[in-house]
């Protein structure tokens, strides 16, 4: 073997495998990233905490799949540079480079050197997670207000890295006073920054030595990138109009109406600010927002639309849903539309509105709509939905509808989401999510279904993708019938010859419905179960026959659940973990063998693990205890 | 910068499609790692492809000690395989991943490793596992005085008196 490194230096490379070959079989942790099951389940997969440097790393085992790995083999094909540390005599530059990186180490080790990157990448974190509010007021809880800012405080490095870098200075809220405001505009040069300013309170105060909240706006305005401001439409429409400047990086504005006076929410009149120069705006929110239509902002150009009505409490302002339909219709850019708390006057769920003709959106890639019944049904049979768009849709308790359920038009929805989704990516993974609770009036339960056109299986086996998924319908009832009912009809209503995971967290899930589901998804390969859906999940794989329903399962991750307990739907009464058992022996017997089984938060003794880890490739167990039962 | 040492033989015996990488740490602990399970430092992948013309095998010499080195290993095993958006340069920005129940588990190790594995994050380019650090370091220190935070990462207080106590240092940073 021709040992020549690349320094020429062939003696030291022969005296160093020879070093090498000494110490190879005593330092031989080889990393594979498998282990075997008998080891997960018997050995806690993390080091212990909090060991010093010195102490020996884990140690790890050659797994079976290369049984024919000779590490000694394999050390013989490496130059070992082990022992160059103690051979400075020939002062190569290699040699050189590897004493000095082991030198680093031993310095002490602190925070203080942490590359610039690192400590910009936490304060970074800090900024968009821990704000300051109110960090001018003089009171014992000062330090906390400051928020992220403390960091500046704590030595010379870290205040010089923070100021010296504006990307940190990019959020701007006004509500920080005078003193910091403009300090921290001065600190993000002129990179975008991002500005919020409520109008119902002065934060300015009386200090008059500094120039107006509006001036230092206007100067800064030609670098905003998002502007959020809130108050009374009287308020937001005067500090519109002062706003003549330019903005030409804009690109999205928020207006949140703020009920402080007695100022009616409609009376808002935008157009100055939009007349001006924004060829960037792209996106417009409008919060709590009352308008008397017709309305025609010359927003032609808009991508992006979120306007949530006015309402307080049981209050709504009824509109006019022909007006909306005409905004929306002028708008043809658009991609994304989301509406919230619409309340219409007249009866919505019926024909087309007055009229109206159905509004075509041509790019629209996103439609949100969550209100009551009646302006729902308004909507959605008045905008025509593209192919390949993607629909969250909820339908609240209607406060002043006379039917206080979804489950009459449930039909309808299900008619709409039935031809939509075909048109979309193949559902790949779907989640089924209930919830109950009691409310100011009732009990009431929300149902929702979320699905993706990405099959994800999360960490704790139910995580869903951190994507926007394709379908979100939900709606919430204070009769439980359409929870119950929900689920199975949007299951024969959606395309799931795809579906690769499905994850059911439902109180009201049954095994008849685990069956129905399982025949149509032969693809299904990660099942996640809890609790009640557990139960239902153990009792649909119990019967012979069932191994064969989902060819291609892989993995199943089932939380919450009593493995213990027997099941007395069964004349036997045999115990949840005998069920699995016998269906995980089957799967195997017909060559369909489980990868992985994970429980998490169960009920369950070490036999049962014992018992059922001959059967499956791995089995996890976590946070889960032997109640002894 | 690591030290590369190479020599000319590039078959590895073993039955695996992933070739093998040994690692030698600072601590002289030389640990061998599928290059699949490593691929997710970016580090590593460079250094591998300028190797691949040479057809020849190497060894890296990593400024950092074979217990940080197993941590990091163990990371990279855990999500071998998986696509995580923030290693994924054209994706969303760093710090709006979301927040992994194992990554919480995994880091939650005292002061002087969670700044020893962020520091070996960095070094290998694993930008999900730096981000993940951060959040953790972040988490440690948020809503803290000063004077705990000092404490908390050993910083030391460097500024004069004057300064700490100046009202303009507390106000303006």
């Amino acid at each position: 073997m021709n040992t020549e490194n690349r320094t020429g230096n062939g003696r030291i490379a022969a005296a160093l495998s020879r070093a090498l070959s000494r110490i190879a079989p005593r330092i031989s942790p080889l990393h594979t990233g498998v282990q075997p099951a008998s080891d997960r389940l018997l050995s806690p997969v993390h080091m212990a905490p909090g060991r010093d440097e010195d102490e020996t790393g884990r140690q790890y085992v050659l797994p079976p799949e290369r049984p024919d790995v000779s590490l000694n083999e394999l050390y013989g094909q490496f130059v070992d540079i082990s022992s160059r540390d103690s051979d400075h005599s020939t002062h190569d530059p290699v040699d050189e480079g590897v004493v000095s990186s082991r030198q680093s180490i031993a310095r002490p080790f602190t925070i203080a050197t942490f590359p610039t990157e690192l400590l910009v990448n936490i304060f970074a974190l800090m900024s968009r997670n821990h704000p300051p509010v109110y960090p001018d007021l003089d009171n014992a809880n000062r330090i906390r207000r400051l928020g992220w800012l403390v960091v500046t405080h704590v030595c010379r490095h870290w205040r010089h890295i923070a100021v010296g870098t504006p990307a940190l200075w990019k959020y701007v809220d006004f509500s920080m006073g005078p003193v910091w405001v403009p300090l921290i505009l001065a600190r993000a040069h002129e990179l975008p920054v991002m500005i919020r300013k409520d109008f119902s309170y002065d934060h300015w105060g009386n200090k008059r030595r500094f120039p107006s909240e509006l001036e230092v706006l206007k100067a800064h305005l030609f670098h905003t990138r998002r502007l959020s401001f809130a108050g009374d439409p009287g308020q937001l429409t005067g500090a519109l109009q002062s706003l003549d400047v330019p903005a030409p990086l804009l690109d999205h504005l928020h207006l949140y109406f703020l009920q402080t006076s007695l100022v009616p929410p409609w009376e808002f009149s935008p157009r100055p600010f939009f007349a001006s120069q924004h060829p960037r705006l792209r996106s417009l929110s409008l919060s709590n927002f009352g308008f008397r239509w017709p309305i025609n902002l010359p927003i032609s150009g808009l991508v992006n639309l979120y306007i949530r009505f006015f309402v307080m409490g049981r209050y709504h302002l009824s509109h006019d849903l022909g007006g909306l339909l005409d905004l929306v219709e002028s708008i043809p850019t658009l991609q994304f539309l989301h509406i919230s708390e619409l309340q219409v006057s007249g009866n919505g769920n019926a024909g087309l509105w007055h009229g109206h003709g159905v509004v075509k959106i041509p790019h629209l890639n996103r439609l949100q709509i969550d209100c009551g019944k009646y302006p729902f049904f308004g909507l959605i049979n008045h905008i025509d939905i593209p192919p390949g768009a993607s629909l969250d849709l909820s339908v609240k308790v209607d406060p002043l509808g006379p039917t206080r359920s979804v489950g009459i038009d449930t039909q309808a929805i299900l008619t709409i989401v039935s031809k939509h989704m075909h048109t979309v990516t193949p559902i790949q993974t779907l989640f089924f999510k209930y919830e109950g609770g009691s409310g100011s009036r009732n009990t009431y339960w929300v149902v929702e279904v979320l699905a993706w056109g990405v099959c994800v299986e999360g960490d704790d086996g139910s995580a869903a993708p951190d994507e926007t998924p394709v379908l979100r319908l939900a709606g919430d009832s204070l009769s439980v019938s359409p929870v119950v009912e929900l689920p199975s009809q949007v299951c024969e209503a959606l395309p799931l010859t795809f579906l690769r995971m499905l994850s059911v967290t439902s109180a009201c899930w049954t095994s008849a419905q685990w069956t129905a589901l399982f025949s149509r998804c032969s693809a299904l390969e990660h099942v996640y179960a809890a609790k009640a859906a557990a139960v239902a999940f153990v009792r649909a794989v119990s019967p012979p026959g069932a191994e064969g329903l989902v060819p291609s399962l892989e993995t199943v991750a089932i939380t919450g659940l009593d493995v213990k307990a027997r099941d007395y739907t069964d004349d036997k009464g045999t115990s949840r973990g005998d069920v699995l058992v016998a269906w995980l022996m089957r799967r195997k017997e017909k060559q369909m063998e489980l990868r992985r089984l994970r429980l998490i938060s169960c009920v369950v003794s070490p036999d049962q693990i014992a018992a059922i880890s001959g059967f499956v490739g791995t089995i996890e167990v976590s946070k889960s205890r032997d109640l002894g039962h | 910068m690591p030290t590369i040492v190479s020599v000319d033989d590039s078959t590895v015996p073993g039955e695996g499609s992933s070739r093998l990488l040994l690692l030698v740490s600072s601590d002289n602990k030389h640990i061998v790692v599928e290059e699949d399970i490593m691929s997710r430092s970016r580090f590593i992948s460079k250094q591998v492809e300028g190797f691949e013309a040479t057809s020849q095998r190497h060894a890296i010499l990593l400024p950092f000690s074979s217990f940080v080195l197993n941590k990091v290993i163990e990371y990279c095993s855990h999500y071998r395989g998986y696509y995580l958006l923030e290693d994924d340069p054209d994706a969303a920005p760093p710090g709006r991943s979301p927040v992994r129940e194992w990554d919480q588990e995994f880091l939650d190790v005292d002061r002087n490793m969670l700044l020893r594995i962020i520091k070996a994050a960095h070094y290998l380019e694993i930008k999900s596992l730096v981000g993940s650090c951060a959040r953790a370091i972040a988490d440690m220190i948020r809503g803290k005085t000063t004077e705990e935070m000092r404490e908390i990462l050993g910083v030391e207080n460097d500024f004069t008196p004057e300064e700490e106590h100046s009202p303009s240092s507390k106000c303006t940073g």
